[in-house]
């Protein structure tokens, strides 16, 4: 097990035209579950694999534990990699797939490998599946195989390669645990990348978050969540995504102002602290679909209510995810499955002071929602309870 | 389906024994020539010509007796033709095989240009290049000889040869040997032990392909060849001489030519369609 560690790397294609990571430092503790999340072509699948070394970084160093590896071949790099087609030898049955790298890369006996490849059959519950070929497998039971091939050779580190997007629902979220089970009893650094801002939540220890081939932010999963670095990562953390509006502070000082006119916000309510604004400033503002209440009735609720015409009602059976335009942007609501307006209902939105996101012209995160204390958000949430409100 | 598809498809009859048909006169066309050359074989040389030809006859083999037993035995040049395919097969499936390979992974500025300036040097009829290459051969030492022969046909199906094994290394996914690769393996394990065992459908197609056309050849074998290494076609056609054409020996050396080939077709028909058609469908 080790520590990884990715310092000023840069990958280029077609002598620079293409930058596809730019200057990515990152630092992936011992034992620890690391996830590069970000949408496709921002660059992670890369980075992954040129710890894996099968990409040589244009510039900077990676190293696994003290080794500098930049120049060693992948099979010098004591890693295993587990890829989203799974990648099973498909001439070879199951127990061959497990045993192959054992063979290659250590001097153990034909017994020792049998008695490795049963272990980790058994830790992954395919012992009767090892004398099937790979093509006699469903999905899941592959990606068993593919994991069983990782575990067994006990490598310093584990690179995943979107391996569970290949999977149904049910068995993605089912091979979610059981992947966090083995990391977290095998305790090897690992390297998760995705696109699915859910399992990252879930499974990562840290989240890193990549965009256009550079790193965002790097925290634990709440962290990110709830103190996104800038605008781009509020909006791929969380599903449904962050409502966002682009305003303009007006001349007072503390309101805010979108465009169309449709919304204005008092910033200077439930007597919070005003954020460093000046008349003028573009700021964008943005809030989390759970924290906006909606009620029916196109009535004032609260002292800052908005009025929007709901455009499509997504029951999701716990919720009801309802979307509605607020000056072109559209909007999300997570509300109680006892809300149901119909599409076309005028309806009265507010969302509060505490809640609130703001983020720069150049859309770096000014202001965060406010967790600060517990009984205060408590009380947020009680008040917006009553009726049908959020959840 | 739609109803405009409904009123244009073809009547359902057709549609169903419209393809039958269309085989039938195929099969036909094929199998007859054959059929009549192998009764020819074993008729007298009197009723070889009658018409209507007679299906049921007194057969005889003296012309198969004459072929391996006679003055003239044609054993020699069934050897000459098979050490020259095998030849001509190893030598192409070995060198296609590493071409294909090359060109199907390497990330090379131009590999399109690459890739149809080698299946462009297939284009040009055998008949141009023979002239030319008899001079070289000539002076290289390789007219009359095994390998020279061998050395020819090889060229001429190498570029196939490539192609097709490039092809068959495209369906083999890049991820397989990155996973060999990260498990242990060197480069040279990861082709040997992943990729070449995954392509060796391939490989059978390729040998096939590159024996029929080394078995078959007859322009390169007639100028490249004298009497110690003629291959059967340059033999069956000396059967046709100044003083009259041996009808008999030239239909019993057809067959003797043609029947390894079927032979070998049907045993290998399972593996050759597969390697065919082997990644026809995206996984």
């Amino acid at each position: 097990m080790a520590q990884i560690a990715l310092n000023h790397v840069t990958k280029e294609y077609n002598n620079g035209r293409i930058v596809a990571v730019n200057d990515l430092s990152l630092e992936i503790e011992d034992g620890e579950f690391l996830v590069l999340v970000g949408p496709s072509g921002c660059g992670k699948s890369t980075t992954l694999r040129m710890v894996a070394g099968l990409e040589d970084a244009t510039e900077g160093d990676i190293s696994i534990g003290p080794t500098r590896v930049n120049e060693l071949e992948p099979r010098e790099r004591d890693i295993a990699m587990v890829f989203q087609n799974y990648a099973l030898y498909p001439h070879m049955n199951v127990r061959k797939n497990i045993g192959f790298g054992l063979q290659l890369s250590t001097d153990l006996s034909d017994t020792e490998i049998e008695e490795r490849v049963e272990e980790a059959a058994q830790l992954l519950e395919i012992g009767e599946l090892l004398e099937k070929k790979p093509k006699a497998l469903s999905g899941g039971q592959q990606q068993r195989v593919a994991l069983g091939r990782a575990i067994v050779r006990e490598p310093e580190a584990f690179l995943f390669d979107e391996p569970l997007s290949n999977l149904d629902a049910k068995l993605r979220k089912q091979m979610r645990t059981e992947i966090s089970r083995i990391q977290e009893q095998l305790g090897v650094t690992s390297i998760y990348v995705t696109h699915d801002q859910e399992e990252a939540m879930t499974m990562g220890d840290r989240i890193a978050v990549m965009n256009d081939g550079e790193l965002q932010q790097i925290g634990e999963p709440n962290e990110v969540y709830n103190y996104p670095a800038n605008l781009f990562v509020a909006g791929f953390i969380g599903s449904p995504s962050m409502n966002t509006i682009e305003t303009e502070v007006a001349a007072d000082g503390t309101h805010l102002e979108a465009a169309g006119g449709a919304l204005t916000y008092d910033l200077g309510a439930d007597d919070h602290p005003d954020p460093d604004l000046s008349p003028g400033d573009r700021v964008t503002v943005g809030v989390r679909p759970e924290d906006v209440s909606v009620r029916a009735a196109a009535e004032a609720f609260t002292d800052q209510t908005h009025r929007a015409t709901v455009e499509v009602v997504e029951p999701l059976g716990s919720d009801n995810l309802l979307y509605f335009d607020v000056d072109g942007a559209s909007w999300t609501a997570r509300v109680s499955p006892a809300f149901e307006p119909e599409p076309g209902d005028e309806v009265a939105f507010s969302f509060p002071r505490d809640a609130l996101y703001l983020f720069d012209d150049r859309g770096v995160t000014v202001e965060s929602r406010d967790l600060t204390d517990p009984a205060e958000a408590e009380q947020v949430t009680a008040a917006d309870g009553d009726g049908a409100a959020t959840r | 389906m739609s109803k405009a598809n409904q009123s244009t498809a073809l009547p359902r009859p057709i549609r169903r024994y419209g393809p039958l048909a269309v085989l039938g006169v195929f099969s036909l066309w094929t199998l007859v020539p054959l059929f009549w050359m192998f009764l020819s074989s074993l008729k007298i040389r009197k009723s070889m010509f009658e018409f209507p030809p007679t299906i049921i006859f007194d057969p005889t083999l003296r012309y198969y007796q004459d072929m391996f037993l006679g003055s003239n035995p044609v054993t020699p040049f069934l050897a000459n033709s098979v050490i020259v395919a095998l030849g001509t097969a190893v030598l192409s499936v070995g060198l296609g095989t590493v071409g294909g390979y090359g060109l199907s992974r390497l990330d090379l500025r131009g590999k399109k240009h690459l890739a149809f300036w080698i299946i462009s040097t297939r284009m040009a009829p055998i008949v141009v290049v023979v002239i030319p290459l008899f001079y070289v051969y000539k002076t290289a030492g390789l007219l009359n000889t095994h390998v020279g022969l061998i050395i020819a046909h090889t060229t001429f199906n190498l570029p196939f040869a490539i192609w097709l094994m490039r092809s068959f290394f495209d369906e083999v996914p890049v991820s397989l040997e990155e996973a060999a690769m990260i498990d242990g393996a060197t480069r040279w394990q990861a082709f040997r032990k992943v990729s070449l065992p995954l392509v060796l459908p391939g490989m059978g197609a390729t040998a096939i392909i590159a024996i029929v056309f080394s078995w078959n050849d007859f322009i390169f074998a007639l100028i490249f060849t004298s009497n110690a290494t003629q291959t059967m076609p340059v033999a069956a056609s000396q059967l046709v001489t100044q003083t009259g054409t041996l009808w008999g020996q030239v239909m019993a050396t057809g067959v003797v030519i043609l029947l390894p080939m079927v032979t070998f077709g049907v045993i290998v028909k399972k593996y050759l369609v597969s390697g065919l058609t082997m990644g026809a469908v995206k996984e």
